[in-house]
């Protein structure tokens, strides 16, 4: 969101009076675009953001996990495949091992 | 590190184990030498695993972001990034959980928090499924009707652990005690309190899948439990930075409760009898490196 909407805002009625008919449409629609935008109305990054809801995030209950090749600490690389033993497994995600 | 615990058990059990994070194999090297860590921890220092498994933390990179100061970004930083402030070395993080899969890679079960901080424990996963790891410190005890075992499926908690107090009772042959569902028919159903602690949350006591027990001198149908069963209080330690001093003041905390039940074989009912029960768990504080998270 930006503060500086009404200022824009006003720029942007300033501006009307100045030019031929066709160039104040043509303004006219560019400082209303550039209003919209300074205003802070729904752009597309703000449009798109839903909540957040981590239990419908990623492989659910009866589907298959990707595959993956990925080096451990050994430097040693590992496949889902080779993480499986014969009753499965279990697969954990953390943030981080260093902080 | 209590999965570290438990590894040798889980293989035991014909399960794998892995971790994944961001981390470099540099970083997890020197993680796996300082904790003796010896299952396989998986350096995706490029997110690229955790962006096709679907989880990457997404909140991590608006909290840094041009939109920080939208009042639903900020909502959702405190819940899964950071309850201190959003910094540039969470994006890339997942949002943490775990996968339970079967030997086909497919999942039977999966775990991932509402609220970063709170964490469950492999035990109380484990318990969860019905799939238990061997109880620690358990209290045993007996009365007229029934064998009682306690246990806490940790022996330690800090701060938002999700763990569980686990119950299990065998019935004496010929013994019912009444399940869910009986209260409908004027009996006294089975149940577990623990008295409330400051900055533990206690989730409703989960009861197994119960049986019909048919009382033929009135012909009653009623839920009960005939053969041995387990009670599980799930509990979670607050994540909030309150909580987090509260403990800093503790070595350990006691859980006290009740178990109340009332007994009958096929002739008569037993008077309701309530059994005392109490549990001790370690305080293990945050890692001072791992502090502010």
């Amino acid at each position: 969101m930006s503060g500086a909407g009404p200022e824009a805002n006003a720029g942007g009625t300033r501006m009307v009076g100045f030019g031929t008919m066709r160039q104040q449409c043509w303004k006219a629609a560019l400082y209303t675009v550039l209003a919209a935008m300074m205003l802070g109305f729904p752009t597309h990054a703000m449009q798109s953001r839903t909540p957040v809801n981590v239990a419908s995030l990623g492989p659910q209950v009866g589907e298959s996990v990707p595959d993956f090749t990925l080096p451990d600490q050994n430097g040693r690389e590992r496949t889902l495949k080779s993480i499986l033993g014969p009753n499965g497994a279990i697969l954990l995600f953390h943030r981080s091992a260093d902080w | 590190m209590e999965l570290q615990d438990r590894a040798e058990e889980l293989r035991g059990q014909g399960l794998g184990v892995a971790a994944i994070s961001y981390d470099s194999e540099e970083a997890l090297s020197d993680f796996a030498q300082r904790r003796g860590i010896s299952f396989p921890l998986l350096s995706d220092d490029d997110s690229a695993v955790i962006t096709e498994f679907g989880i990457l933390n997404t909140v991590a990179a608006e909290a840094v972001g041009p939109n920080k100061d939208d009042p639903a970004v900020v909502a959702d930083t405190r819940q899964y990034v950071s309850v201190f402030g959003a910094s540039q070395n969470i994006v890339g993080t997942p949002f943490p959980g775990t996968f339970m899969l079967d030997a086909q890679g497919r999942v039977t079960s999966r775990f991932f928090e509402e609220f970063y901080r709170e964490r469950n424990t492999t035990a109380n996963m484990m318990l969860k499924l019905g799939n238990g790891l061997s109880p620690i410190a358990a209290i045993e005890g007996s009365t007229a009707h029934m064998n009682i075992t306690a246990y806490p499926s940790n022996s330690n908690l800090t701060v938002g652990t999700k763990f569980s107090l686990a119950v299990d009772i065998e019935p004496n042959e010929g013994i019912h005690l009444y399940a869910p569902g009986a209260e409908a028919m004027g009996y006294r159903v089975i149940g577990l309190t623990i008295d409330p602690v400051p900055h533990i949350r206690f989730e409703p006591v989960e009861f197994p899948a119960s049986e019909i027990y048919h009382f033929e001198p009135l012909d009653e149908r009623v839920p009960v439990y005939q053969q041995p069963f387990t009670l599980l209080q799930e509990a979670v330690v607050s994540g909030e930075p309150e909580a987090e001093e509260a403990l800093k003041e503790l070595d350990a905390v006691t859980l006290s409760g009740t178990l109340s039940y009332q007994a009958c074989d096929d002739k008569l009912c037993f008077d309701p009898v309530s059994v005392p029960l109490s549990f001790t768990l370690d305080v293990e504080t945050l890692d001072r490196q791992r502090a502010n998270r």
